[in-house]
């Protein structure tokens, strides 16, 4: 390699990492505890509970949703979801007049309509949760953060394409443990970062992916969707809508075999105005990963359509547990953190590689 | 001393097959549960082994040898070894070896079957949603 050529590379190693390295740090500290938020939430939030009438009828979901609403007066629905090892849905409602992004959060026991203690949502995941996703931002937030993952992925490509000049005489693995920090920790970057490197892409490109949720889900609802919505001029209002519990029935039947994993209410991101969208996943490992949502006219209560995901939607889903590392047990989640803090170590030494190289030049 | 400059297999070869199975591991587990949540942990796990391996061979390449030449790694042994100051002291010279290490057992995974959750709540959709909205 020529030594223009890699001088523009370590040009570009050195400015894609140091305009990123602040937020790829916050990334990665926030993504830690996150990693974990399904056991650190079952800790913080634990409380014995039985649902109160164990064996008893349960209540419809138009019954829930009203028991929910009642205790969040003025606020219009927009998911609900269903807790897979106890009786409880879990109503997710909105301020119509309040800023957007803010929701409340009321799990609901099926069987009496009384509150249910949380298991999800600990105000200091959720904290954390919010700093990693757009850091309070909303949509600019996520998109910012989307493109210092692009800087990312360019950095591990410029850093993969510099290890060969680098590590050209040095086999693989060596630290030059008794020459000087600086040398021996240029030892340490190189090596985490190389080993490391299918890992942080996959999580890199996953965690962009991720941040262009909006505008996918709003591409597929201008696009896929568009017919749909074409014989309505304005939204379905709360009072003119059908029966949740009949519409969830009718949804069963377009996609049987199928379970049940959420329903988004008209007007939010994953459906249209008019729309009760059912959304449904497969019983397959990876089938998991992806829904399909069957789409209720809310006035009717007819099945408007089973509208298949189209593949960028498909990868928006499977970019999610390829990015949280939430879907091969403890094990991987364990390791999902320590490669979390082994970028965080290639970070702090690109860091001091950095300073280490302006002082000497001082 | 110089060295020759290795060939881009020699530079590349060992990320290149660690990045293949952490790929294999990455994929492997999400495609299928029960036995490939483990050998997909497994795989990616190699490349948290590989970082162990060099370290522990950085540190046994960091202590010289012991005074009189002969071998390179000195075992530890507790009480009457040298502390590694005097080892320092006592050794006229370092010798490098870049060979590879004898193979060292490696720490097996740690069988937490028990503390895996035992109950999946797929009604995350308050998490989905403020994950993505």
């Amino acid at each position: 390699m020529k030594a223009s050529t890699i001088r523009a590379w370590s040009w570009t190693h050195k400015w894609s990492s140091l305009v990123s390295t602040l937020f790829l740090l916050m990334l990665c500290v926030t993504g830690l505890p996150l990693v974990f938020s399904h056991e650190l939430n079952a800790v913080l939030l634990h409380k014995p509970w039985t649902p109160a009438h164990a064996d008893g009828r349960r209540l419809d979901l138009d019954q829930v949703l009203e028991a929910a609403l009642a205790r969040h007066p003025g606020q219009v629905p927009a998911f609900m979801s269903f807790d897979e090892d106890r009786p409880v849905v879990n109503v997710t409602s909105r301020d119509p007049n309040g800023p957007a992004g803010k929701f409340s959060f009321e799990p609901v026991d099926q069987t009496s309509g009384e509150p249910a203690p949380l298991v999800a949502g600990h105000p200091v995941m959720e904290f954390l949760l919010q700093l990693h996703t757009d850091m309070f931002l909303g949509l600019p937030g996520m998109l910012f953060l989307g493109a210092m993952g692009l800087l990312l992925v360019v950095a591990v490509v410029s850093g993969v394409v510099l290890y060969a000049p680098f590590m050209r005489r040095l086999p693989f693995g060596t630290v030059r443990a008794k020459k000087k920090a600086r040398t021996r920790w240029l030892d340490y970057h190189n090596l985490l970062g190389v080993v490391t490197v299918a890992w942080v892409t996959v999580v890199g490109l996953t965690g962009v992916v991720n941040t262009l949720a909006t505008p996918i889900l709003s591409y597929w609802k201008d696009t896929a969707l568009k017919e749909l919505t074409q014989a309505y001029d304005a939204p379905a209002a709360p009072g003119e809508r059908a029966s949740l519990d009949a519409a969830v029935a009718r949804a069963r039947q377009a996609l049987p075999g199928m379970a049940l994993q959420f329903v988004a209410f008209p007007g939010t991101a994953y459906t249209t105005d008019h729309h009760y969208a059912v959304f449904f996943h497969g019983d397959t490992p990876l089938t998991t990963h992806m829904t399909t949502p069957a789409l209720i006219d809310a006035r009717t209560g007819e099945l408007a359509a089973v509208a298949r995901m189209p593949w960028y939607v498909k990868t928006l889903s499977l970019s999610q547990p390829l990015h949280f590392g939430d879907y091969g047990g403890l094990a991987l989640k364990i390791l999902w953190a320590i490669l979390d803090l082994i970028t965080i170590v290639i970070l702090i030494s690109g860091l001091y590689l950095w300073l280490g190289k302006g002082r000497r030049r001082t | 001393m110089s060295r020759k400059d290795l060939s881009l297999w020699a530079v590349f070869g060992t990320p290149l097959v660690v990045g293949g199975l952490s790929l294999t591991g990455l994929i492997g587990a999400l495609l299928d549960d029960g036995a490939w949540d483990w050998i997909g942990s497994a795989l990616l796990g190699v490349c948290v082994i590989v970082i162990g391996w060099a370290l522990v061979r950085r540190r046994r390449w960091a202590s010289p040898a012991p005074a009189g030449g002969g071998r390179c790694y000195s075992p530890r042994r507790s009480g009457g070894v040298a502390s590694s100051v005097r080892m320092r002291m006592a050794s006229s010279t370092v010798t490098m070896v870049w060979a590879w290490l004898p193979r060292r057992r490696m720490a097996t995974l740690p069988s937490s079957a028990s503390l895996r959750p035992t109950t999946a709540m797929a009604g995350t959709l308050a998490t989905e949603c403020s994950r993505i909205l």
